[in-house]
């Protein structure tokens, strides 16, 4: 009778270890949570994960789950997705820009608000000016997004000899031939709606920022 | 002298010079006549410099790279079509010119107008081409080299695993060799001294016993050593797996596709707000959408089964269902442009080394002291904020000024 409580008593104290070992994320799996209900919103976050798949019936709920959230966001029979498609019918602003630069004094509101087409590469070449003062901190700002959106394949130096081009092929070095004297206007345009190779940069910058770039990239036509 | 001696010995004097810079190119002095293309030296560096600015990035010599390669193209047409094709292209294209026809079809794409080049740049970038040509392709382990820095990327790390496990390997190697030598000796010894044979009793019987494994484990000794070193692990192990409930580190799902941070972010080097765009802006570091891969997947390994998976995305306009790995309870609120922008911390500060992982795994416990350490630690970035700049003078102590003196430690800063 000794012996089998002692085997009972083991089996329990193993029984919790590997119970609490469970406890542990790695892998495909995210552990156990103490208390989802608070740790999953219930209104859509952005990339929320939602899925349907494996709810459990228990306290302790897989990560997923999002108790109670059915009666804010039915999903039934749509797909599970972290990203979520905007409202069919929503139109795009790719002129949204950040309002509190709009509304600058020195800003010019019209070029913040882009409409060309992306074919009137020539008139934009023309006509546009940059809206934005040629200023050590906004050539400094350029820079910075310069270094990240353009440089894997433009190089550090626009010559063309990023990582990435080198690979992807067909980018020009800024400083030579006819790309040294390009207008600010096809710059601006060539981000907004690429050229050539490059596919459009729209969706990842907006207009102030690539504005911005354009003052950077300037500073590279005159190369060093 | 009369002048037509000088002029006489002007065009020796010239000729000599040609032929004396020029010598590598003096097989082709014939042949130039036929295309009409000299390869002296002002004209073909003439050429080199407005070839490196106006056609490298669609064209080489000895290779296709957008377009054709050029070696040998004055053979294939003529200098005067080459010069109108180069002018327009679109124009030759559609006047249907068998040769140009052929060209699109294989590249599928215009070559922009270069109307601003004049006829005589034409035949220097020509000559330019025709010099190369003749120079001939370079050495083949250039270009070997060049492709193994492309296409490798995930050898390196290896190497140190490897070199580690062989010390190791040769160590236990070792150990187990001195082992045997040493029971060897000690049988050897033994043996020895029994044949001897004028032993004390009580030396026989030290040498006559046997090792008895039951008495080993029945001793209490033993059994209070297992039971405390036992006792010991259970007692971490119960701690450690009731402070992991909750939490996610290590957390390592395997997404839809399977993108590699190590190739992309590592190796290529590109920047993480170049797909994760808004967390210079945003409470959130965004998932890139499909439209950013295509910017360089649209011609980069169009043919591997995993970025056909983007294709089958964006033909079905439906967003990949990448799979979240880091996930801040909801009761806790962050900011990433606060983090980024503002302190200008490094992804890699509460990431990890995301440019060494092929799977993206959670690195901080993302739990609350791990928050309250960082916070405490932190200075404030001051530098290019003229705010923060402002309240470090007007609170001038002799501590430096670390996030939780401007209130990085309020409850209601994340939790409201």
């Amino acid at each position: 009778m000794k012996k089998l409580l002692n085997i009972y008593k083991a089996t329990l104290v193993f029984g919790i270890l590997a119970f609490l070992m469970g406890c542990s994320a790695g892998g495909n799996d995210p552990g156990i949570e103490y208390a989802p209900q608070m740790y999953h919103s219930i209104p859509y976050e952005p990339l929320t994960q939602i899925t349907k798949e494996g709810i459990p019936d228990g306290m302790i709920s897989s990560r997923y789950y999002i108790p109670n959230s059915l009666p804010y966001n039915d999903y039934n029979g749509k797909k599970p997705m972290n990203e979520l498609l905007p409202v069919p019918g929503t139109v795009s602003r790719q002129s949204f820009s950040d309002h509190s630069i709009i509304n600058r004094p020195d800003s010019n509101k019209e070029l913040l608000l882009y409409n060309l087409h992306k074919d009137s590469i020539d008139l934009a070449a023309r006509v546009l000016k940059n809206p934005l003062p040629d200023t050590k901190d906004i050539v400094k700002d350029g820079q910075h997004l310069y270094l990240g959106f353009c440089a894997p394949c433009h190089g550090e130096t626009g010559d063309g000899k990023g990582k990435v081009g080198q690979v992807y092929k067909g980018v020009p070095n800024y400083s030579q031939g006819r790309y040294a004297t390009l207008s600010e206007g096809h710059i601006f345009h060539t981000i907004t709606h690429g050229k050539g190779r490059m596919w459009p940069h729209k969706s990842q910058l907006n207009p102030e920022e690539r504005w911005k770039i354009v003052r950077y990239v300037q500073e590279l036509q005159k190369g060093k | 002298m009369k002048i037509s001696t000088y002029v006489k010995s002007f065009r020796i004097l010239l000729l000599v010079f040609i032929l004396s810079s020029y010598h590598s190119f003096a097989q082709d002095e014939n042949t130039s006549g036929s295309d009409g293309l000299s390869v002296e030296a002002a004209v073909v560096s003439k050429g080199e410099q407005l070839f490196s600015g106006n056609c490298t990035q669609c064209h080489a010599v000895h290779e296709q790279v957008v377009g054709p390669k050029l070696a040998g193209v004055y053979e294939r047409q003529s200098v005067e079509w080459l010069i109108s094709f180069i002018k327009y292209p679109q124009k030759v294209i559609e006047s249907g010119d068998e040769y140009a026809v052929a060209l699109y079809e294989k590249y599928k794409q215009y070559m922009p107008n270069h109307d601003f080049l004049s006829d005589e740049e034409i035949k220097s970038i020509l000559s330019y081409v025709k010099a190369k040509t003749i120079e001939g392709p370079p050495p083949a382990e250039n270009v070997a080299s060049n492709d193994s820095g492309t296409t490798g990327g995930g050898q390196q790390s290896g190497f140190n695993t490897n070199l580690l496990l062989t010390i190791i390997g040769l160590l236990i190697a070792l150990l187990i060799i001195v082992m045997i030598a040493m029971i060897l000796m000690i049988s050897v010894l033994s043996k020895f001294i029994r044949k001897q044979g004028d032993l004390s009793e009580e030396d026989q019987e030290y040498l006559n016993q046997k090792f008895k494994f039951s008495t080993l484990l029945r001793s209490q000794t033993f059994v209070t050593v297992v039971a405390l070193v036992f006792i010991t692990f259970a007692a971490k192990a119960t701690v450690d797996g009731l402070f992991s409930i909750g939490v996610q580190q290590g957390y390592a799902p395997d997404q839809p596709i399977k993108f590699s941070h190590k190739l992309h972010a590592g190796f290529y080097e590109i920047d993480c707000k170049y797909c994760h765009t808004s967390v210079e802006k945003s409470k959130n570091a965004n998932i890139p959408s499909a439209n950013i891969c295509m910017n360089c997947h649209n011609t980069i390994k169009t043919t591997s089964p995993e970025i056909q998976k983007i294709y089958t995305a964006l033909e079905n306009d439906e967003p990949i269902q990448w799979v979240r790995v880091h996930n801040l309870p909801d009761l806790s609120y962050f900011n990433h442009s606060q983090h980024v922008k503002v302190a200008g911390l490094e992804c890699e500060t509460c990431h990890g080394e995301i440019t060494e992982m092929e799977v993206v795994q959670q690195h901080s416990l993302l739990t609350m002291g791990w928050c309250i350490d960082c916070h405490r630690k932190t200075e404030v970035n001051v530098k290019n904020n003229e705010y923060y700049s402002r309240l470090l003078e007007a609170h001038q102590g002799n501590d430096p000024m670390v996030v939780e003196d401007i209130g990085g430690l309020e409850c209601s800063k994340c939790h409201y």
